[in-house]
């Protein structure tokens, strides 16, 4: 049976919400435990003084990584059916910019508030106002944003096409990235903005 | 490093978290060929409700018409249904972990009301990019980074530069 299942109609339409739900519910529940309903611990990684975000991003990304490569590998997943968004660079560059500056102005991105919001955090309620009120003067906007932001849809493009290597070796290069990551992370955690984090513990 | 509250159970280690996450994100690639999604459920709950509220006028709105005029209910999707689970998971990792108290997380030399002015913008501005950019952190930047796609990276590389040069005039709010 080739994946993935359910676009290869070996799941139902049924099926797909009970994955969807099941997906969500584990997700949510991991965003919580590891602390990713907490603004002050999300925008910290903007800081160096927690690192938090950083590590489990790319700890999600690698694992996904390995296991879809190795999925494609063995033949058990059609590497083209999985989802993938395209490049528009000026829409992933602003688009980017202003979720990361969302970020630490806000505290949260969108999904972790949700997971805060359902936890009484009042931060995360109102910055999903604040989202809500994004998305109507975005619709407004979006005829003026299309013609003078968004830049070509190049479509599917991978780091494999930028760097023409194989998708087995990009795999590997990012894996090393990603575990050099962890090893300076580990090491320069609360140390960027180290003065002004030693005057508020002091 | 930031940890939870006396009160509550301590925060998971972020690599096993994020270990969890991965294998979540493989699990639906392999199932369904899809990902993970926030701001997607956030935009349809919002169309949704204004096209309840105010019908004429949201379907004058050619970006949100598109939403609206699609064959199948607006919250019949993946993300919507996704955006259920999660509201549950949360809750239920929230109430094993006693983090549910009603509060406002901000820096220790800020107010409540400042926060609150920020968390309003923050989440503006976050609505505005994820729209542009195709998604957020976990529609965009997990999901398509674990596929190697360049869109996921440039959004993600984005992401960090404009939060860390943001956060140097934020430091009053959060350090």
């Amino acid at each position: 049976m080739l994946a993935p299942y359910y676009k290869l109609g070996f799941i139902n339409e049924f099926g797909m919400i009970a994955i969807a739900l099941l997906a969500g519910l584990a997700f949510g529940y991991i965003l919580v435990a590891v602390g990713m309903l907490n603004g002050r611990k999300i925008s910290a990684v903007f800081y160096g003084e927690d690192w938090s975000v950083m590590k489990i991003m790319f700890s999600a990304v690698v694992t996904t990584m390995v296991l879809t490569f190795s999925a494609y590998y063995f033949g058990l997943i059609d590497i083209n059916l999985v989802q993938m968004a395209n490049v528009n660079l000026s829409g992933q560059i602003v688009g980017g910019a202003l979720i990361g500056a969302g970020m630490v102005v806000g505290g949260y991105c969108p999904g972790t508030s949700i997971a805060a919001s359902m936890n009484r955090k009042i931060d995360a309620w109102v910055y999903i106002g604040g989202f809500m009120v994004g998305i109507f003067v975005y619709g407004v906007a979006y005829p003026f944003i299309s013609q003078n932001i968004l830049s070509a849809n190049l479509g599917k493009l991978t780091l494999s096409d930028v760097f023409g290597l194989s998708y087995g070796t990009m795999t590997l290069i990012i894996v090393g990235i990603a575990l050099t990551t962890f090893l300076l992370l580990e090491k320069t955690e609360g140390k960027l903005y180290a003065r002004i984090t030693a005057k508020t513990k002091a | 490093m930031i940890a939870a509250s006396i009160k509550e159970r301590p925060y998971m280690n972020p690599y096993l978290g994020g270990f969890g996450i991965g294998l979540i994100l493989f699990t639906i690639f392999l199932f369904v060929g899809k990902g993970l999604g926030a701001s997607g459920s956030l935009t349809r709950l919002f169309v949704f409700g204004m096209g309840e509220i105010a019908p004429t006028f949201t379907n004058s709105i050619g970006y949100f018409q598109k939403y609206l005029g699609s064959e199948t209910h607006i919250l019949y999707h993946w993300l919507f249904f996704m955006f259920i689970g999660t509201l549950g998971g949360s809750l239920i990792a929230g109430l094993r972990g006693r983090r549910t108290k009603m509060e406002i997380y901000k820096g220790p030399n800020t107010t409540n009301r400042r926060r609150i002015i920020t968390a309003v913008i923050g989440g503006a501005l976050a609505a505005i990019g994820a729209r542009l950019a195709g998604g957020c952190t976990s529609g965009l930047a997990l999901t398509g980074a674990s596929v190697l796609g360049l869109a996921a990276w440039v959004f993600f590389l984005s992401v960090f530069a404009a939060g860390l040069l943001v956060a140097f005039f934020m430091r009053r709010e959060w350090l």
